[in-house]
């Protein structure tokens, strides 16, 4: 049996990647990873699976530990490895798989992983060259380091949930753990930046990335408003300080919708031109942003009559024709049939021995000359244990035997 | 000097809104990130939120002053031929270079990307746009809020009853400005191989669409497009579909609890059911649950409204702070819902030394920053130095960089072309 190596031209062939992570940050900054050519050995217990491999959705919805839609998005292109960290065994497992990694990535809650000896400053005496990372919540140090948490909550935290709704109801927060979809841009960068400063300086360094702090970027601008300016920034619906109208229309249909952003006179000339220059439209109060900011609610009743007669793509194609930013309000089944991402080849459809051929998120960007791959499905429960454990890390078949029995790879 | 981690990899990036983000990365790795703009016309430097003495004027932007420190601005004239051939030198030499402009207006000003690799192979070309620089969307405008719309995550945000809603702080070019540095360092990455550079190609709506969680995979797997929530979110089940609160009132804001019944959050829900009984306050049904056993899919209305009552009875009576606190100390999943203010007090942040202040000499008195995104062992993230003015740096690239005299340089500025 032999390693599938991934094609030699993409951009990190060659690296090797030790994902002991778990959930959303970690599995998807191996898998921005693992689609550009590293080799990715993704690391589980079987006694402890990603949460993700129990939570759904599953094919069929039938739950099961190989058919997690949610996991198996992830964790593309790796190769899946099961072991039990609690036995001495797995330990030795872990430390080889370290030592063969140019980076290893962990989401362990803070001391997990000095507890079994693998943390940084255990390793970085024998193996300088490594590119640790470590990601949890809140980082490593510090009175709430150990809280766990998942990013549905941790968006609460960062301000997410405060900026989102409705400003006159509970804040709505957005769908799902938002913060888990920062932070892997973040850590992402920062594994590559460190690889970077390795290959001129020959050594490896430790990654502490709370995804807290990284979140908390995103809402910069509105955190300086409130050191300067002492304001609190709120949730507004869809309304925007500086742009209007500037909302969600009903279109024809079921709970369907098209958004418009009219940023300025121009635009709101351009909307005018393609609503058919109704008769409303020239209403003095409408003429100016303050207007037309000052009656949004008089303005969305009258857009509205035009909206909800059409579809929320044509509407978007007549106003974008026309000059005027507006948008289609998806939903997952028209993104699976969206002209864009499929002339962008977003979704990649592969082949998983039990969910069957289903979509899987490809990289947001494209690299001309060396575009990322996936090059497998994601890895079935410890698929790999055996090319793993012989070609990677060179065991002989009596010592996989040995690790069976001492039940190191449950 | 300390070696930083991408050790002076030279940037120069078209001012706007849309790649600002990107910029304020790279340098904080270490990148040293020039700015070109026509003057008045960087469209990062006029947006929202402002400070408010000085509300409009230009350089009084607080997205600008988060998102622009770490980097020297030129200002250029590309209509001029001097000014073109100032962006033509200085790309001749640069790593990297970040666009945001379409592909019909990149050829138009001859800077295309085969044009620019016929000046600098090693240069890594940088497109950030709303849909992809091609397709047939590609020329399709493509603001935040249709972007929100567009990647799907706002048809499923927001109260049920109403229209769905995007996040209020503008998100979707920090996506794409974060997403595009991993693409930069990737292709510099292959670089460091070949020799060559390529085009990084950033779409927002691809960016966006990665926000979605197991949405999408919602309906590819089990044909489901699922409901909009917000603080009460509609939950599937085995026999259809039930309404579960994850954001409740407390005594001065809100909380988020998280609640998945079994075995992933049973020791969240006994440590929130003790604390309970310590005030008294847990029933004694509440006290008889056997969290773990409970299933999310066979869970009824009826078992969950009593829950309902019995947490938002307890979280009425206590602060954020205090709930926030008390759940970390039982190890409980709940988080306070912070607004900027409480982040700013947070206990956490600051006792990780998180708050980097920078005197603004524009603004006139020193800004608290969120500190580096992460802690590096070896190289930190860089110090972070003031957004600034406009053309700060007209005299010094001109001249050092390029290696301009003193005379061509009035010269320069008498043809308008600075």
């Amino acid at each position: 049996m032999t390693v599938e190596k991934p094609a030699s031209l993409l951009p990190l062939s060659g690296l090797k990647v030790a994902d002991f992570s778990w959930v959303g940050v970690g599995p998807i900054t191996a898998k921005n990873l693992a689609d550009h050519g590293a080799l990715v050995v993704h690391v589980e217990s079987i006694a402890r699976p990603d949460l993700l491999r129990i939570a759904g959705p599953f094919k069929d919805n039938i739950p099961g530990i190989n058919r997690s839609g949610f996991f198996a998005d992830y964790n593309s292109s790796k190769l899946g490895l099961s072991l039990d960290l609690k036995t001495q065994a797995g330990h030795d497992v872990a430390r080889r798989l370290i030592r063969w990694s140019d980076v290893t990535l962990e989401s362990f809650t803070p001391k997990t992983m000095r507890k079994w000896g693998l943390d940084y400053l255990s390793i970085c005496q024998e193996q300088p060259q490594l590119v640790m990372l470590s990601t949890n919540m809140q980082g490593q140090t510090g009175p709430h380091a150990a809280q766990p948490g998942y990013g549905n909550v941790l968006a609460c935290l960062a301000g997410y949930h405060q900026l989102t709704g409705w400003p006159d109801r509970d804040p709505a927060g957005p769908y799902g753990a938002y913060t888990d979809f920062i932070a892997p841009r973040f850590a992402t960068a920062a594994v590559l930046a460190a690889l970077e400063y390795r290959r001129r300086t020959g050594l490896g360094q430790y990654i502490d990335l709370s995804q807290y702090e990284t979140a908390i970027h995103f809402i910069a601008a509105a955190l300086l408003d409130y050191d300067t300016n002492g304001r609190v920034a709120n949730r507004a619906g869809n309304l925007d300080v500086s742009a209007a109208p500037h909302g969600a229309y009903p279109a024809d249909g079921e709970d369907r919708w098209v958004a418009i952003a009219i940023e300025s006179d121009d635009e709101w000339r351009n909307l005018i031109r393609a609503l058919g220059n109704p008769e409303w439209a020239a209403e003095r109060r409408f003429a100016t942003f303050l207007g037309r900011r000052r009656h949004a609610r008089e303005l969305g009743k009258r857009i509205s009559e035009w909206t909800c007669a059409r579809s929320p793509r044509e509407a978007m194609r007549v106003l974008q024709a026309e000059g005027v930013p507006a948008g289609a309000i998806q939903t997952c089944e028209e993104l699976h049939d969206d002209p864009q991402l499929a002339f962008r080849h977003h979704f990649w459809r592969l082949e998983h021995p039990e969910i069957g051929i289903h979509a899987y998120d490809g990289p947001a960007f494209r690299l001309s000359r060396t575009p990322g791959v996936l090059s497998r499905a994601a890895p079935q429960i410890g698929q790999h244990n055996q090319e793993v454990l012989s070609n990677i890390l060179g065991y002989s078949d009596d010592e996989i035997a040995d690790l069976v029995i001492a039940g190191a790879l449950n | 000097m300390t070696e930083t981690l991408i050790g002076g990899l030279s940037v120069l990036e078209v001012g706007s809104d849309r790649n600002v983000v990107a910029g304020k990365i790279l340098s904080d790795l270490g990148a040293g990130v020039i700015r070109v703009a026509r003057r008045g016309g960087d469209s990062a430097r006029r947006r929202a939120p402002f400070y408010a003495r000085t509300s409009l004027a230009p350089g009084e932007s607080l997205f600008w002053h988060a998102y622009g420190t770490g980097r020297r601005s030129l200002t250029l004239n590309p209509e001029t031929s001097a000014g073109r051939a100032i962006l033509r030198r200085l790309l001749r030499d640069v790593d990297v270079f970040v666009r945001c402009d379409s592909a019909e207006s990149a050829h138009a000003t001859g800077l295309d990307a085969e044009a620019l690799f016929r000046l600098n192979p090693r240069l890594i070309s940088v497109s950030i746009t709303p849909f992809g620089s091609s397709g047939p969307l590609s020329s399709f405008a493509g603001p935040d809020l249709v972007i929100q719309a567009m990647g799907g995550l706002m048809q499923i945000s927001g109260d049920e009853d109403r229209a769905p809603t995007r996040i209020t702080v503008p998100q979707a070019y920090l996506h794409a400005g974060a997403e595009a540095v991993c693409g930069i360092l990737m292709a510099l990455a292959e670089r460091n191989r070949s020799g060559l550079g390529q085009v990084v190609d950033v779409s927002a709506q691809e960016c966006a669409v990665w926000t979605l969680m197991n949405a999408q995979q919602f309906w590819d797997l089990n044909r489901i497009n699922l409901p909009r929530g917000g603080a009460v979110r509609p939950q599937r089940t085995a026999h259809g579909f039930v309404r579960l609160r994850s954001i409740y009132p407390c005594r001065d804001g809100h909380v988020c609890l998280y609640v998945r019944l079994g075995p992933m959050s049973s020791e969240s829900m006994y440590g929130l059911v003790n604390w309970m009984e310590e005030v008294e306050l847990a029933p004694a049904w509440l006290l008889a649950i056997r969290w773990e056993e409970l299933n999310m899919l066979e869970i009824t209305q009826r078992e969950l409204d009593p829950l309902e009552a019995a947490f938002s009875a307890f979280f009425q009576r206590l602060t954020k702070a205090e709930l926030g606190e008390g759940a970390v100390a039982r190890r409980i999943l709940l988080m306070p819902v912070n607004t900027v203010e409480d982040i700013y007090r947070d206990r956490q942040l600051q006792s990780r030394d998180y708050w980097q202040s920078i005197d603004s000499p524009t603004i006139g008195k020193p800004l608290r920053y969120p500190g580096p995104f992460a802690r590096f062992s070896a190289a930190p993230v860089s110090a972070y130095s003031a957004a600034p003015e406009e053309g700060d740096a007209n005299r010094s690239i001109p001249q050092g960089r390029i290696g301009l005299s003193t005379s061509e340089l009035k010269m320069l500025r008498a043809s308008n072309a600075l």
